[in-house]
């Protein structure tokens, strides 16, 4: 039976970037789900469109096709009416090893979604602030001021929590 | 730790349950869902379909516009020779797959505003769409004068301020109201931003001047009072020689040695000179690294 090529590109993709990608994901969707469709969909299209048979797009390009993506699912959430949802951001946070881990994801799920996108965007997938301001469509002074609030709202919320628990 | 910190540490593996996308989930590999290969199937047929039905009406386009010469003995009809194979033909990527750019750049959406912040500034469309930005620590200031230049249609007055103590020395380019000044920060940055604006006009070539928090020349003194007291400014700023900030953005990756780790700051300053009950005047960026 014959194969197609963009197999083998596939699972090259799989195995050297997958795991990166779909904690960058679950970081800006929240959910597993959404986060596999994104990373699958985001590997499918980069493989497909190689005619060669070695994979040659870096690690930025994909972080940034799933960051497009993401957006896009978190753009459609919010025009679905809140009963069609079927999973909401961070209703399981099984997909972190630690609970330190688990209680800052959950502070993060709290921010404004572009809030959450910017610092996600700039401190666990290392871009800057310009590929930022592109992939969400905005200026890099919105990126700047969003991760600037972002920190500030997620630095209070930590000291709150801090505070309630030393009660 | 800080938030980025922790951000950050989310990139070693073994704080995920999750390492890699599931075999199954492989959409080219023996074990996919039958639903997603079904699909593939699908939308290779409705190509292929949709190939051979274009090349029919193409060729039957092509045979009724033929001009009758009659030079030619015998027209040969057009018809397609083969048809296309699916292992070969590939939909296309999604949308938003990030795409080289294009050849033909569309038109640039009219610049209906010129916005000054605390991190550079920004044309945009009467819609607020962003047409270009320029900003304060990343480039030189030839981009921004360059465009200014066409935006305006006017070349700049260029005048050249000599060191004086402590200030280095710039060149000054204005364009009937508003002004860029070439620093060039270099290795002095962030102390130094590679350029800084001002202001006096409240539009220059039909072209509003504005700063992000929506204050213009003219704007009411008694408005710039209640922007800086919500940034809680109050009077450490306020009542400083006419001098108002209104918008405040931290430098990035830049933290004050002697204040705790505190970032330093970038403002937006506007002035109400002389005897005015109004802005008369906007400058970015004005710096406060501290004590």
């Amino acid at each position: 039976m014959a194969t197609w090529g963009a197999d083998s590109r596939y699972t090259e993709l799989v195995e050297e970037h997958g795991g990166t990608l779909l904690h960058l994901a679950l970081l800006l969707t929240g959910n597993r789900h959404d986060a596999e469709d994104i990373v699958q969909d985001a590997l499918i299209s980069v493989a497909r469109a190689w005619s060669t048979s070695k994979p040659t797009a870096g690690l930025a390009y994909l972080k940034r096709a799933v960051a497009n993506r993401a957006i896009d699912v978190g753009r459609a959430r919010r025009e679905t009416p809140v009963s069609e949802i079927a999973e909401s951001y961070s209703d399981d946070l099984g997909f972190l090893s630690y609970e330190d881990d688990q209680r800052f994801f959950a502070l993060l799920a709290r921010l404004p979604e572009r809030q959450r996108a910017t610092l996600v965007l700039k401190f666990h997938a290392d871009m800057d602030d310009r590929s930022i301001a592109k992939a969400l469509k905005v200026s890099v002074a919105t990126v700047r001021s969003q991760a600037q609030h972002g920190l500030a709202k997620l630095r209070a919320d930590e000291q709150l929590l801090e505070e309630r628990n030393s009660r | 730790m800080t938030p980025e910190d922790r951000l950050r540490a989310l990139n070693s593996s073994d704080r995920w349950t999750v390492n890699a996308l599931a075999p199954r989930d492989n959409p080219f590999g023996s074990a996919a869902p039958a639903r997603r290969r079904q699909s593939w199937k699908l939308i290779f047929a409705e190509i292929a379909v949709i190939a051979a039905v274009s090349a029919i009406i193409f060729g039957a386009i092509t045979l009724q516009n033929r001009p009758t010469d009659n030079t030619s003995d015998d027209p040969v009809p057009i018809v397609p020779t083969s048809t296309p194979t699916p292992e070969i033909t590939l939909p296309p990527a999604p949308s938003n797959t990030p795409e080289p750019p294009p050849t033909h750049a569309p038109a640039a959406p009219k610049v209906a505003r010129i916005v000054v912040s605390s991190v550079g500034v920004e044309l945009q469309s009467k819609d607020g769409d962003v047409v270009d930005e320029f900003i304060y620590l990343d480039e030189d200031a030839e981009k921004i004068i360059e465009t200014m230049t066409d935006l305006l249609a006017v070349d700049p007055v260029v005048t050249h301020q000599d060191a004086v103590t402590h200030f280095l020395a710039f060149d000054h380019y204005e364009w009937g109201g508003f002004i860029v000044e070439d620093l060039e920060g270099g290795a002095a940055k962030p102390f130094v931003p590679d350029f800084r604006v001002k202001a006096w006009a409240s539009e220059v070539n039909g072209i509003t001047i504005v700063t992000a928090s929506g204050v213009g020349i003219g704007t009411p003194e008694s408005r710039i009072r209640t922007i800086s007291q919500d940034l809680g400014l109050g009077a450490e700023y306020g009542d400083n020689d006419g001098y108002w900030v209104v918008e405040t953005a931290d430098v990035p990756d830049y933290e004050l040695d002697g204040d705790g780790g505190k970032p330093a700051v970038y403002n937006t300053m506007v002035a109400v000179e002389g005897d005015a009950t109004v802005v008369t005047r906007i400058l970015a960026p004005g710096r406060n690294f501290g004590d």
